[in-house]
């Protein structure tokens, strides 16, 4: 793959943006690693159980994790779009102007 | 959706609508996964994991969530209807592209042959609730009316059979689209949600039957049965690529195919966890046998056999369910699969007749052909269905490892030149980490099938002889630039050969005379090549209406060529880039070096010497001289500098012809930071006489006239290496300079001193890059992709 092929898919971002913006992840880390301890621990105790009552325990605290990870996840999706934004802002570039590839066509 | 029909390759290209929301995409994905995959492998599974499946659920939901995050970022970033087989294609070198496309071709028609068993076993199972057949033998054996047959026959004919009703409704071009397919997905979903209500309807009645949750064990095969159930069931999880792959119609995509592939995780993931607890907590056996074992034995049927217990119409409306599930997946996996193996020979990594449409039909027959043969045989020859299962989910598990490595390539090459809507947190360990995971749950298969392993590796081995037989063969010819004019080309590869490209005949006296200097070190071939560029919007061939502009070119630097005592042979090539057809060139003609003029310091700060010539040293196998100025030789002062003493003699060794002058001398000067210890100026100063010694008595060997012409003088000095050389190369006719390794060391070489030095200095330069081994070489190529950046300048 080039840029000139990722530039016919219409996916690239307009030269003059390129360093402009970040490439840390906007997923909270230290959240991220608490959900992932808990369904570690959840997954742990799931199989410790041995099929009794921990066992659903661990089942309950795996669906919460499920959802702990989703919310982080969809959230950091959020806080990303927010600070790419922002970094457009900062550097006086394309403010909101639909991203590449997401024009609608019809 | 996103993908045309296959047929459509006369189409133009069109952009989608974007109008599916976040709600719409995130059904797209739940419907994906909530399918065939779970009516057919929970029983399989159970009889694996035991009443641990509900574990082997939960863990292969962290599995698929590390490359979730991959897909989340992959998506939303290139939102393109090829999905993980774009990026694989896109973000890898060589044959990871064919190999992706083999390896999908292959999951899909064996996930097809997977979906056509487990239609054919609910089809039965369907005839035989309304009485029509009646199980033998513990479901070995069939009673069809007074005849007696083997089940797994009826199944293998059966499955044969729907395999071709949906080869030829493929062929006439239908496919699963509109309002048909929403009732499958809803009504599978429905029923799917229906079998988990009655369960624990009956559970919560009856509290006593989740003993067989722990009577007699939980996990009875330890965690090697909860592995190898969760490398059964990774199929039922893959579904959020169809989230991708539907990219071109989601509307803001960078923010809602990341949030839908989680949200449809989140669904999915507790769904399963619950279709397991009431499999094995809602039904009794009524004998001793341990109810994952009774479902293990049920097979693909499993599900239906506990619908038949405690869910109302429980084994009608399973059945039904599971019919249109499989028939449904059994249409996507022969349309997907027909159309991976149909761009692969469109994009020639197949043979053509992969590529071909027929004219009636629209349809790209031949590919549908093949890829149900390949979805038939799979199914007839491989044993049993978990064997079937097991192959699929190889193929998909390490297709999925190829897109964790993509991604790592891929940021390293683009950087922020895409819109991230995610970033996965972690990087890049968590994608290694799902490298990791899903080979180690490839490996674990081999315990529940070796068979699949056996056949994975044959299909491997298989595309491994195509790829290397053909593909890269037809990949050279599409990819070399033409040669448009060749004359009096040497024969022998192997013979020693210095390529000389030439842009303007004006300014190859300086080229020649260098290359006439090495080929005195060596006996060899000239080669000279002018290159014709195109613009990057014009085809190659528009460059042949401009071969009678290059002959009074080639002419004119032949004649001089022939003035100095050489005989040339001659090439045109075309291309969009220079550097391009000088590769192309040293490859095919195995030249030894490539003499290259250079106009002065690059313009462009990502480049040291130019994009051109940095091209060719990093991609080319081949000792490169780059000359600068108005080299004049034989020369009478020339200066190497020499960065390490053992390295001397190799630059001196090419120095020497250069010097034959009576009075000529060479001086190998190194320059060090610190102030050196005499001892230590004493090791240097002899390893320096070594190097000397050993050119020295080379180049004497060849002067006829018994005088030794040249005088190596040798120079140690302490203070700034760049100043020292600049400073110390005003009194000199040429500078000679490189690196003579091949590996990160020489581009930190060329790009910092080498490059400092050539700005400063003013004498005529040259700058030498000798290669190191073949094997060296390969391996650094590999790495090299794998760091290198994307620095393409878009106009």
């Amino acid at each position: 793959m080039s840029l000139k092929d990722l530039r016919e898919a219409g996916v690239l971002l307009p030269q003059d943006e390129w360093g402009v913006h970040d490439l840390h992840t906007s997923v909270n880390k230290p959240m991220l690693i608490a959900a992932l301890l808990f369904g570690l621990a959840a997954v742990v105790i799931m199989y410790v159980g041995g099929g009794r009552m921990l066992t659903f325990v661990g089942g309950l605290m795996f669906v919460v994790f499920m959802a702990w990870i989703t919310h982080i996840s969809v959230k950091a999706v959020n806080v990303q779009a927010a600070q790419f934004e922002e970094e457009r802002e900062a550097a006086h570039l394309h403010e909101g102007e639909p991203l590449p590839g997401e024009e609608n066509t019809s | 959706m996103a993908q045309q029909q296959a047929g459509d390759t006369y189409a133009p290209p069109t952009q989608l609508s974007r109008d599916l929301g976040l709600f719409d995409i995130t059904m797209v994905g739940v419907a994906a996964m909530v399918g065939a995959g779970i009516f057919v492998l929970t029983g399989i599974a159970a009889g694996e994991a035991g009443p641990a499946l509900i574990v082997a659920f939960a863990l292969n939901g962290v599995v698929t969530l590390v490359t979730a995050m991959v897909y989340a970022e992959l998506g939303s970033a290139i939102p393109e209807a090829g999905g993980g087989y774009l990026w694989v294609r896109q973000g890898l070198p060589g044959s990871n592209a064919f190999f992706a496309g083999w390896m999908s071709w292959f999951a899909h028609a064996v996930a097809g042959s997977l979906y056509a068993l487990g239609f054919a076993s609910y089809l039965v199972e369907t005839v035989a609730f309304f009485g029509a057949v009646e199980w033998m033998d513990g479901g070995e054996l069939l009673r069809v009316g007074s005849a007696v047959v083997a089940a797994s026959i009826v199944k293998k004919g059966l499955a044969v059979l729907i395999a071709v009703v949906f080869i030829y409704i493929n062929f006439r071009g239908a496919s699963e689209t509109g309002m048909a397919g929403n009732i499958v997905t809803m009504g599978k979903i429905i029923i799917i949600a229906l079998f988990i209500a009655s369960g624990l309807v009956a559970i919560f009645g009856d509290p006593e039957r989740m003993r067989s949750f722990y009577d007699p064990s939980f996990a009875p095969r330890g965690l090697a049965g909860i592995f190898s159930a969760m490398g059964l069931t990774f199929i039922a999880f893959e579904g959020y690529e169809i989230i991708v792959q539907a990219g071109e119609e989601v509307e803001s995509p960078r923010r809602n195919i990341p949030k839908a592939v989680f949200l449809a995780l989140l669904i999915v993931v507790p769904i399963y966890m619950l279709v397991a607890l009431v499999c094995v907590g809602a039904v009794q056996t009524g004998d001793a046998t341990p109810t994952w074992q009774w479902l293990g034995n049920a097979g693909e049927l499993g599900l239906a056999r506990a619908a038949e217990q405690f869910m109302p119409l429980g084994s009608i409306l399973l059945l039904i369910g599971a019919l249109f599930s499989t028939v449904s997946a059994l249409n996507a996996t022969t349309y997907s699969s027909t159309r991976v193996s149909f761009a692969m020979g469109r994009d020639r990594n197949l043979p053509d007749v992969f590529g071909a449409v027929h004219p009636r039909t629209r349809t790209p027959h031949l590919a549908l052909l093949l890829s149900g043969a390949l979805i038939i045989s799979m199914l007839v020859f491989i044993p049993h269905i978990h064997d079937v299962a097991a192959a699929a989910d190889i193929m998909f598990l390490l297709l999925f490892t190829q897109v964790n490595v993509a991604v790592l390539t891929i940021r390293q090459k683009y950087g922020d030149k895409l819109a991230y809507g995610y970033l996965t947190p972690f990087f890049p360990y968590l994608p290694i980490l799902g490298i990791v995971l899903k080979f180690a749950l490839a490996i674990v298969l081999f315990r529940v099938s070796p068979i699949a392993w056996y056949v994975t590796i044959g299909w491997l081995a298989g595309g491994a002889g195509i790829y290397y037989l053909s593909v890269v063969q037809r990949e050279r010819e599409e990819e070399v630039t033409p040669v448009l004019v060749e004359e009096r080309l040497k024969v022998d590869r192997e013979r020693f050969s210095v390529l000389v490209p030439v842009a303007n005949p004006k300014t190859v006296d300086n080229l020649l005379a260098v290359a006439k200097s090495i080929l005195a070190t060596e006996p060899g071939e000239l080669i000279l090549l002018h290159v014709i560029t195109v613009p990057d919007q014009l085809p190659v061939s528009v460059g042949r209406d401009f071969v009678s502009d290059a002959r009074p070119i080639m002419d004119e630097t032949a004649r001089k060529a022939e003035d100095m005592g050489m005989t040339p042979n001659m090439l045109v090539r075309v291309g969009h880039r220079p550097a391009d057809a000088i590769i192309d060139t040293i490859e095919e003609q195995g030249c030894n070096f490539v003499v290259m003029g250079w106009r002065g310091r690059s313009t462009d700060p990502r480049t040291v010497v130019g994009s051109n010539i940095d091209k060719i040293v990093k991609e080319s196998h081949s000792n490169v001289v780059v000359v600068r100025g108005d080299v004049k030789l034989p020369a009478s002062r020339i200066l190497v500098p020499v960065q390490h003493p053992r390295h001397g003699h190799l630059i001196a060794g090419l120095a020497a012809p250069m010097a034959q002058d009576e009075e000529a001398y060479i001086e190998l000067m190194h320059v060090v930071g610190e102030e050196l210890t005499p001892r230590e100026r004493a090791e240097r100063a002899a390893a320096l006489k070594e190097a000397i010694s050993f050119v020295d008595a080379e180049a004497a060997e060849g002067v006829t006239d018994g005088r030794r012409t040249q005088r190596f003088r040798i120079r140690i000095e302490t203070g700034d290496v760049t100043q020292s050389i600049v400073e110390r190369s005003r009194n000199f006719d040429l500078l000679m300079m490189g690196a003579s390794r091949e590996s990160w060391i020489r581009r930190k070489v060329w790009g910092d001193k080498t490059a400092r030095v050539a700005e400063q200095v003013d004498c005529p330069l040259m700058l030498v890059n000798l290669r190191g081994g073949r094997l060296k070489f390969n391996v650094s190529q590999f790495f090299q992709f794998f760091w290198d950046t994307e620095e393409e300048i878009v106009p």
